[in-house]
């Protein structure tokens, strides 16, 4: 059975969690992660009858819609820090520490999140979800080779940063 | 690369959806409905390339192509686009357009179906003949017989321009003034020394206006007999002067006017056959293919022409682009 056969809320209830990771390790926020996920399957639902699986499996689907919504709210996020900015009333926001998952080490919590937003994303598509390099770089919009350099440098950090944390 | 016990940690600890979240979304996939049968879906755009370029390029050739069989005949001999037209300026006689004319309908061989000057009326009388000779020698004679009848009839010849360029090539002409009861011998004896490629013939009846103006200069007569009858004062004579310029003036033009109405102005414009016209014994497979050629290279204008014209408009969507994909990836820079 294809993608197009099963229902919308099947595919929704298989490949919520990996959205969701997905989206965790873009934003380094859990909460407004959630709220995209949601903005993600309703986009997703809206674009169901455009889905076509000979383009690409249904996960690499909602990752591209997952990421297209992060898109949309990054920018809508810079615009208002830009109009805050201008009017001079920036509030203080609480800053929450960024969680990527329940039962990670400090040390790697910490290096994912000093991680930037491009190589968190993917460390997340090829390493916690498992893509496979040529979809991830579908999903990112980039060159494949583009990815495995971007994954490359991304693992090199992320060693460097868990192993100096081990020194100290 | 990164260590298995590193990935196997992120695998593991990999963020899972709450109760919550799975609930919201689950009740998003619950307003789906069944999608109607799709009538046709669109295909790719990478497919409908696939298709459309090849399909464009085979409707450009296969037109120029067709277009070149169509127009190169079968005997290698084309029509000659001639016409004739007789336009009219002031008083008009009626305009008619011919777009094919055999050789023998020209207006020496049925006077009656030129325009003709009117005897009862004075009208300045024009017409213009182009008109195409077989090759230099007959261009030659057509010129010099043109201006010998011009003479016989009573005219003149104003003006000529004899040119016999290389490559077998060469115009010629002329304008002639002829006795205006004498202009049909002319034009029917002009057409006769070629194919007529086109004709014009304009008459401005200046009747009224000749008329206008013998008015004018019996007042003007009339008021100077007066003036100088009843003794010419000092204050008068600038204006007895005046008058007599203005009478002048008016009786020259008269003349003048009356003189051109009695001569009709006969342009005539000689020239022999194009160079690729005279190669017109070619085959036809020659012809089709040079006829395609022309039809492809119009062809390649006009997608020049639509590149001109959209070419800022690609750059600046480009540009766009450009500029938004460097604004996502700075957005993606950030931790």
């Amino acid at each position: 059975m294809n993608a197009k056969q099963q229902s919308f809320a099947a595919i929704a209830e298989r490949h919520l969690d990996d959205v969701l990771a997905y989206l965790v390790y873009l934003t380094a926020d859990h909460t407004l992660a959630e709220d995209l996920t949601v903005d993600t399957f309703e986009r997703a639902l809206r674009r169901w009858r455009r889905f076509d699986p000979r383009r690409g499996s249904a996960r690499t689907w909602l990752c591209q819609l997952a990421r297209s919504a992060a898109l949309d709210h990054f920018r809508s996020e810079a615009r208002r820090l830009r109009r805050e900015d201008r009017y001079a009333v920036r509030e203080l926001r609480e800053v929450h520490p960024p969680s990527f998952g329940e039962g990670l080490s400090p040390e790697l919590e910490h290096a994912v999140g000093a991680l930037s937003r491009a190589e968190r994303e993917v460390v997340a598509l090829r390493v916690v979800l498992e893509l496979d390099g040529e979809t991830a770089a579908k999903v990112l919009g980039i060159s494949q080779s583009a990815c495995s350099t971007r994954l490359s440098r991304a693992l090199q950090k992320l060693e460097g940063m868990v192993s100096a944390h081990a020194v100290a | 690369m990164l260590s298995p016990e590193l990935a196997s940690d992120l695998r593991a600890a990999r963020p899972v959806a709450s109760l919550g979240l799975r609930e919201r979304v689950l009740e998003i996939a619950a307003r789906e409905r069944p999608a109607p049968k799709p009538r046709f879906s669109l295909p790719s755009f990478r497919r409908l390339a696939l298709v459309a370029v090849p399909a464009a390029l085979t409707v450009a050739v296969g037109g120029a192509l067709i277009h070149g069989l169509a127009g190169s005949g079968s005997n290698g001999q084309k029509a000659a686009p001639a016409s004739t037209s007789a336009g009219s300026n002031g008083t008009a006689v009626g305009a008619s357009r011919a777009p094919k004319l055999p050789r023998t309908l020209q207006l020496g061989k049925e006077p009656d179906s030129a325009v003709a000057p009117s005897s009862s009326r004075l009208q300045q009388y024009g017409a213009f003949l182009s008109l195409r000779v077989k090759d230099l020698g007959a261009l030659s004679d057509a010129t010099k017989r043109a201006m010998r009848l011009a003479r016989d009839v009573g005219g003149y010849v104003a003006y000529v321009r004899y040119s016999s360029p290389s490559h077998g090539r060469g115009s010629a002409s002329l304008i002639v003034r002829v006795p205006v009861d004498r202009v049909q011998d002319v034009i029917a004896e002009y057409s006769d020394l070629g194919t007529i490629l086109s004709q014009k013939i304009n008459i401005v009846d200046v009747t009224k206006a000749v008329e206008e103006q013998a008015r004018e200069i019996a007042r003007l007569q009339a008021q100077i007999a007066q003036i100088e009858g009843g003794g010419v004062t000092p204050q008068e004579r600038y204006r007895l002067a005046e008058l007599k310029a203005r009478l002048d003036y008016l009786t020259k033009h008269r003349a003048a006017t009356v003189r051109r109405a009695q001569f009709a102005r006969v342009s005539l414009e000689l020239a022999t056959k194009p160079k690729h016209r005279a190669a017109a014994s070619t085959s036809r497979f020659d012809r089709t293919m040079g006829d395609a050629g022309g039809v492809l290279l119009r062809e390649a204008e006009i997608l020049l022409y639509v590149l001109i014209v959209a070419g800022p408009l690609l750059l600046l969507g480009g540009a766009i682009i450009a500029a938004g994909r460097f604004r996502d990836r700075r957005l993606f820079e950030r931790t």
